[in-house]
């Protein structure tokens, strides 16, 4: 009887599979930068992937947490959802929502060993932006933006929502340098805890995330 | 004969079967339980149940230097398991190359209760605390990364993280579960106090004056029975102008919350001197004395505050008293929180 499990198993496992899900892939890029800006670190994280048809949402990703790494080339999503789902609209948020904030240790691309985490005050880093530029008057003429924070006042997470048709590959570009051209790096070049600030900037940067079609 | 020997072999199945169901509760209840009429806990222990493997690998990982730098100073450097797991002696806690911290180190009892970690609540969640002191540069200035691999090629480490969590890869997260779950099991719930509440034991006539006092003047910060409302107050310290120390106002920006500190638990704090965030009072007289005479205007004083508390000087020491009445010797000296060998 055993013998005959194996291919009953085989068959409704594949059958599961091929049946129910398509994948969709959401790719993040940057164009390229200006030769005298010296980029270190670009991460961001992507959560809460939603599907919408018209103004219902028709599917949403369980445990929807993506650590992208743009100097990594660890800059692509692959979101299975049912194969019947049809969608004309995707939404997501750039950051960490606060009920992950305040929930305890996580592994996977919440793992405090990523670079994303605060160690002396709890809570994510959503984006994270490091380099050099010439008119930096800190050290080195570094910059560095770390922009989160979850509490009341300090919520710094951003939803973006693109309209798209069923398309199952997106190409999401941060128009890095247009984003650039809008901060003055003389006086603005180091943000490295929850605040105003931080605030300003995620609601600002959200604005220069664009779909490539 | 036969008939005898099935009926031993059924006794022996039912008491061992009877045994291995007992044993799971028993265990539990032994590992942690919440003190008659407490409220719940705060941690969710759903989670994650507490496991007596889980707690005796944080056990070792909480007396081991081998989470700083360069391998100097534990956990237990500044929280010692006879003082409540504080640093005594210390107005401001070492640590790593002898670097002075800018607080004093705090109690760790009944964690599980805590809203908020630290003095200015910048922890929100005891499973990431870890974290801070391990990577702070004047604690242990370690990085977590470097701790895991130095873990992963101790002797000691690998096969223990095996036995706890079955697997044998040594992440942050059973790093920081597991000292998670061995400072859950540091409750204080044996004092006096709690055997009076129990009606175990009485207090003398001046420990009860100085309960009655408490009540009135005291325990609308540190409410019965955790002795905490684990809020933040400001009590009405003079501002130290070389810390200029903002506390929960650094955390929200709020200015409102300027100068307000966590409310401590007063449980054994005849052993956790000394006092207060800076560690400036030595002694429980200081303390009463700020809070007759010594209450500074500075902003965000909690209104409770705003005259002083009026004391005469025999109700100074009937709530020193009252106050000695929350020292827990069982806690104090418990050996399974003692550092160990095996
Ligand atoms: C160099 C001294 C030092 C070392 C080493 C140290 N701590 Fe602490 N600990 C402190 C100080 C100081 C605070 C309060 C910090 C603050 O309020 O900013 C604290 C706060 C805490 C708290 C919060 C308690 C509360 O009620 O808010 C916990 C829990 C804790 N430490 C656990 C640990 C653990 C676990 C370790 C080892 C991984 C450790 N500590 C290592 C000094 C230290
Ligand atoms: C308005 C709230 C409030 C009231 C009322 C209050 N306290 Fe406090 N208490 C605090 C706060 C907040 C701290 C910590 C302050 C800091 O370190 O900045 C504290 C600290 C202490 C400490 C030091 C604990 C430690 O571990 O360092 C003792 C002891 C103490 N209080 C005793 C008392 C007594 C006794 C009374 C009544 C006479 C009292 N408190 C009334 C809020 C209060």
């Amino acid at each position: 009887m055993k013998w005959l499990l194996f291919p009953i198993l085989f068959i409704t496992l594949s059958g599961i599979r091929a049946q129910t899900t398509k994948d969709l892939i959401i790719e993040f890029s940057i164009p390229p930068v200006d030769k005298t800006i010296e980029l270190e670190k670009l991460r961001f994280y992507i959560t809460n992937i939603q599907l919408y048809s018209e103004d219902s949402i028709v599917f949403e990703e369980l445990e929807s947490v993506h650590l992208i790494d743009l100097m990594e080339s660890q800059n692509s999503i692959s979101v299975a959802f049912p194969e019947t789902v049809g969608f004309n609209s995707i939404h997501f948020n750039l950051g960490v929502d606060s009920l992950t904030n305040v929930s305890g240790i996580y592994s996977g691309d919440l793992d405090p060993t990523k670079g994303m985490y605060w160690a002396w005050q709890s809570g994510y880093i959503n984006f994270k932006l490091e380099g050099k530029h010439p008119l930096s008057q800190a050290r080195n003429q570094s910059f560095q933006f770390h922009l989160g924070g979850y509490l009341p006042g300090q919520y710094s997470i951003q939803q973006l929502k693109f309209a798209t048709n069923n398309s199952l590959k997106l190409n999401v570009q941060f128009d890095i340098n247009s984003f650039f051209e809008t901060i003055d790096f003389s006086k603005e070049n180091t943000i490295m805890s929850p605040g105003e600030n931080a605030v300003k900037l995620s609601e600002k940067i959200v604005t220069y995330f664009k779909l490539n079609e | 004969m036969n008939k005898n020997l099935l009926l031993f072999i059924f006794f022996i199945g039912i008491s061992s079967l009877l045994c291995s169901v007992k044993f799971k509760p028993n265990d539990e209840i032994h590992l942690f339980s919440i003190p008659e009429n407490w409220p719940i806990p705060v941690y969710d222990f759903n989670k994650m149940p507490l496991d007596s493997k889980i707690i005796d690998l944080g056990r070792h990982l909480f007396y081991d230097p081998i989470l700083s730098l360069d391998n100097s100073v534990s956990c237990s450097s500044c929280h010692l398991s006879f003082t409540a797991f504080t640093h005594v002696d210390h107005a401001l806690s070492h640590g790593i190359g002898d670097r002075i911290g800018t607080r004093n180190s705090p109690v760790l009892i009944n964690l599980a209760w805590n809203k908020h970690f630290m003095w200015d609540g910048a922890i929100n969640h005891l499973e990431v605390q870890a974290i801070a002191p391990i990577t702070h540069p004047s604690e242990m200035g370690e990085d977590l990364l470097n701790v895991l691999a130095k873990l992963k090629q101790s002797k000691k480490y690998p096969s223990k993280f095996f036995h706890a969590f079955g697997d044998s890869t040594i992440s942050s997260k059973q790093l920081l579960l597991a000292l998670t779950q061995f400072q859950l099991t540091l409750v204080s719930a044996n004092s006096k106090y709690d055997k009076v509440k129990r009606k175990e034991e009485i207090f003398t006539k001046q420990e009860k004056s100085g309960y009655k006092l408490f009540q009135k003047h005291c325990a609308s910060c540190h409410t019965e029975p955790l002795l905490t409302s684990g809020e933040f107050e400001n009590n009405g310290l003079p501002i130290d102008n070389t810390l200029n120390d903002l506390g929960r106002g650094k955390i929200t920006q709020n200015p409102s919350d300027n100068y307000t500190f966590k409310v401590p638990t007063l449980r054994n704090i005849e052993f956790s001197f000394p006092y207060m965030h800076d560690g400036r009072f030595k002694s429980l007289n200081e303390v009463i004395e700020h809070y007759s005479s010594g209450i500074s205007h500075t902003p965000n004083l909690s209104s409770k505050l705003k005259n002083g508390i009026n004391l005469t000087s025999n109700q100074k020491v009937d709530i020193i008293a009252f106050l000695l009445t929350l020292t827990d010797k069982e806690f104090l000296f418990n050996p399974d929180y003692q550092f160990t060998r095996d």
